[in-house]
């Protein structure tokens, strides 16, 4: 096939090294908050040092510095590719990029001054909210005319995950977003008590389902039929799952507020479709391992699939966790506590991360027009984050559950047994660490990445050569 | 508009392909059965038995006084505190001191937003009666305005009961002589 | 159309047929408007079903003794938000006896001593948290009535609780509070909804005069559950 288009791939250059930048500030910062929980001390000498500030800088660094850039990245790189035309205006491209830029510089220097809505994954405050609207419908215009001008009809199903973001997205920051401005850089939601709670979690809630869920999977049906040249096991799959995905998703909200003022109906509401969801959010994980098997040989050597294969697993195991902890009585227990921080981190590590590394993994060599420098240390990375991401998780539940059941526990004359709340804090300590180290590794991990990949660059233009991923004669 | 390239970047020929593989059985029976009990928890558990969380409280309140009552036990008649000089309630005196009252009094006592109780300086009376009718009732910020004195102090009549305020007022004695027993 | 060649399944005549679902879905693949639509509408309906009626009337039972936040208290409140202490406390007891024993240690709220939506009818934002790494907040004015003991603490938490994790907090006492920002801010929630009357608005810079952002967040935490106690 010959070139006739020429893509534009600086754009997706910058966000890969965007993504690599605010990975690397996010879980740095990462790394040391989880020590600030067993070392208080780590909180001095400075007030932006303090673990109230640096949490949400890690938050909103992992979810909107590190993985909107490698949605972006994708989307720049797979979307022209799989419509055949090039993005409809490379100008609001670059534009969209420096304001994206700005918004995170501006978060990271007003969050660190305290500067926040305290709502959760929407702290940003109003300023850089109104910044953020004006860079996603840029994001949006581009995108939609780029659909609208296509040369290929038919649209991929990665596609449709995209569209599903930046519509839902849309709505979601917008809505949760209304605040009254008292001041600059300072706002209060026009909502209150139950009804903010109510709005934070379906906008928080579908913050994980629109940003970590579904551009992740739409990454995950573009670079795995691409990296192995296999073809996706199931268009049936496809289909149902992405719009029983979507629609039932926006509904599970309210369990985070299991058991609080909330109506018990809403409450209902969100438990039942949490239980709905497990197989919609399967459905992803099938149709990827499915397509996997077709090349279980080579995930022996190849460092990407290994990522993409650990990848669907994590998503397999989050997406049921998910739904168990929102049962009333399972939440009962877990609420509130570190098993929450497990949960999360078993999606956001494993899931979201694993596929990040391997959109790294499989652009790189391409953009730079060179081969990856080490498989090796590619292996190594992947295997640091693994044991990694497990000592995370596996910390956090002995952790979660202990303080859960130590929270509720009664003495034989019914009174509680741990009266002393400190009391529970210190048993919590040796988990604290063990999640310190866990994370301790993954950043090692992917400090390892960031080497290999400079040493790649380095090398740039010197001649792509993909290898064959297919099993036998496939041809 | 121009990009910077390093070189050919056609490695995107070949087109994704998408197969039509049926759908597991058990993954559409696991679709069906979650819709299906959900509509079944919302008939049964909501509509028909009538569930809420604040009858769950009550009820969860109900088992809990049905088989747990409670002993109330007295100073004597003179004052005194009954479990004076009493091992057992010594030593459970000072896990609840320690639970409860260390946030202010310090664990061993000594006092930190809370006053000293271990020196001989009492600002409301050094007798058995005395200190627990303050522990019981505890110190209104209103007192206080009255009556200067070191800070407000929650009544603990019912976070303790009167047992583990005797049996703390023990360990305090034991380890204070200051504190008379009338 | 998706590429059937490289399909084992496609010598069955049976597997050519579309089922109803790809007959619903492909003509939806080739039209990107309409794709657009249909996705929109499908996640619209969720937010439709469970937002809308917490904006209807009587969705949460008022509490008469609940009051909206003074200027001192209220100036704590974002100092509260500033710092980000929700990330480590929350601010709402389930309905749990061992919820309520622990935070209603003292028996002042109640057979229902639980958290209830009338308590958070003036929270913009509502700061419930999802963590609680310290303990719950709600009833600190009866748990800890002592402001000498918080303003203690905040300096330096390990001299009240020598295990304790929580950050120190020493600067929180040497940083004024701006009386024309509070008024601002009043004024804007009172735009919002809040009750403020005019003698709280022309009040409160001598309310806040002289004081820290410490002192203000004293007087929030010895706000949190002083409203409902004992009614």
């Amino acid at each position: 096939m010959t070139q006739s288009v020429q893509y534009d791939n600086n754009i997706v250059r910058w966000y890969v090294i965007s993504a690599i930048v605010y990975g690397l500030a996010a879980m740095t910062i990462g790394v040391w908050i989880a020590f600030q929980m067993v070392f208080p001390s780590w909180n001095t000498p400075f007030e932006f040092l303090t673990f109230g500030r640096l949490r949400p800088i890690h938050t909103n660094g992992i979810i909107f510095g590190f993985t909107l850039s490698i949605v972006f990245a994708t989307v720049f790189y797979a979307v022209p590719r799989l419509l055949k035309t090039p993005m409809w205006s490379p100008v609001l491209s670059r534009v969209q990029f420096w304001l994206y830029q700005l918004t995170l510089v501006g978060a990271v220097i007003t969050l660190a001054m305290g500067f926040t809505q305290s709502k959760e994954y929407a702290e940003l405050e109003w300023p850089l909210d109104l910044l953020v609207v004006v860079w996603w419908v840029i994001f949006a215009v581009n995108f939609f005319v780029t659909l609208a001008i296509r040369k290929e009809q038919h649209i991929y199903v990665a596609i449709w995950f995209f569209i599903a973001t930046i519509i839902t997205i849309a709505i979601l920051y917008i809505v949760n977003n209304l605040a009254i401005p008292a001041g600059f850089m300072k706002s209060y939601s026009v909502y209150s008590g139950t009804t903010d709670a109510n709005i934070q979690w379906w906008y928080g809630h579908n913050a994980v389902a629109f940003v970590l869920t579904t551009p992740i999977l739409g990454m995950m049906y573009y670079y795995l039929p691409k990296h192995t040249r296999l073809p996706i096991f199931s268009h049936r799959i496809s289909i149902i799952h992405f719009w029983s995905l979507i629609f039932i998703y926006i509904w599970a909200g309210p369990h985070h507020l299991l058991y609080s003022p909330i109506p018990d109906w809403a409450q209902t509401l969100g438990m039942l479709f949490s239980i709905m969801l497990i197989a919609p959010s399967w459905g992803g994980m099938i149709n990827g391992f499915l397509t996997l098997t077709q090349a279980k040989e080579k995930l022996r050597t190849d460092a990407t699939l290994k990522f993409i294969l650990v990848a669907l697993t994590f998503y397999g195991m989050s997406t049921f966790e998910g739904p168990m902890m929102s049962i009333r009585s399972v939440n009962t227990i877990s609420h509130n506590t570190d098993w929450t921080i497990g949960h999360v981190h078993g999606g956001a590590l494993g899931w979201v991360g694993g596929m990040a590394f391997a959109a790294i993994y499989y652009l790189v060599p391409r953009l730079w027009n060179t081969n990856l420098y080490s498989e090796k240390l590619a292996e190594f990375h992947f295997w640091t984050a693994t044991i990694g991401i497990l000592l995370y998780v596996a910390s956090m539940w002995v952790s979660g559950i202990t303080e859960g059941l130590m929270w509720r526990a009664t003495d034989a004359t019914g009174a509680l047994q741990y009266p002393q709340w400190v009391e529970i804090v210190q048993v919590l300590f040796p988990y604290r660490v063990v999640r310190g180290i866990g994370g301790s590794l993954f950043l090692f991990g992917f400090l390892v990445m960031i080497y290999n990949l400079i040493k790649t660059i380095g090398n740039k233009g010197s001649g792509f050569t993909q290898v064959d991923l297919r099993e036998g004669d496939k041809a | 508009m121009k990009f910077k390239d390093y070189g050919p970047n056609d490695f995107d020929g070949d087109e994704i392909k998408e197969g039509r593989g049926w759908l597991p059985q058990w993954w559409t029976l696991m679709l069906i059965a979650g819709i299906v009990f959900s509509v079944f928890f919302v008939i049964y558990y909501l509509m028909i038995l009538g569930w809420n969380s604040k009858e769950q409280y009550a009820q969860e309140i109900a088992d809990y006084q049905k088989t747990h009552t409670v002993v109330a036990v007295k100073l004597n008649d003179d004052g005194s505190n009954p479990l004076r000089a009493d091992a057992g309630a010594i030593a459970r005196g000072q896990k609840n001191f320690s639970g409860l009252c260390a946030a202010c009094h310090k664990a061993d006592g000594t006092g930190l937003v809370g006053p000293n109780l271990m020196d001989d300086q009492f600002l409301h009376g050094n007798t058995d009666a005395a200190m627990y009718a303050v522990i019981m009732e505890g110190i209104s910020v209103e007192q206080i305005k009255q009556k200067p004195s070191k800070g407000p102090m929650p009544a603990h009549k019912n976070s303790f009961g009167s047992q583990k305020v005797l049996e703390t007022m023990a360990w305090l004695a034991d380890k204070n002589s200051a504190i008379l027993p009338k | 159309m998706p590429n059937q060649n490289d399909n084992q399944h496609d010598n069955n005549a049976e597997n050519q047929k579309l089922t109803w679902y790809e007959k619903f879905s492909h003509p939806l693949e080739y039209r990107g408007l309409r794709f657009t639509i249909y996705t929109t509408i499908a996640i619209l309906i969720g937010g439709l079903v469970e937002i809308p009626p917490f904006f209807l009337q009587g969705n949460v039972q008022k509490i008469a003794s609940v009051k909206p936040y003074s200027a001192l208290e209220l100036a704590g409140r974002d100092v509260y938000q500033s710092e980000g202490c929700f990330y480590c406390h929350t601010q709402m007891i389930r309905p749990f006896k061992w919820e309520t024993d622990r935070w209603d240690i003292n028996r002042e709220y109640g057979a229902e001593p639980y958290s209830k939506a009338g308590e958070y009818v003036y929270d913009h934002p509502f700061l419930w948290g999802s963590k609680r790494t310290g303990p719950d907040l709600s009833h600190e004015a009866s748990l800890q009535p002592s402001a000498a003991w918080h303003k203690a603490h905040l300096i330096n938490p390990r001299e009240m609780v020598p295990t304790s994790i929580m950050p120190a907090y020493p600067w929180l006492f040497e940083k004024p509070i701006k009386a024309d920002e509070v008024v601002a801010r009043m004024n804007a929630l009172k735009t919002i909804g809040v009750p403020y009357s005019d003698d709280e608005l022309k009040n409160a810079p001598a309310e806040v005069e002289g004081k820290t952002q410490g002192d203000a967040l004293v007087a929030y935490l010895l706000k949190l559950g002083r409203d409902t106690k004992g009614k």
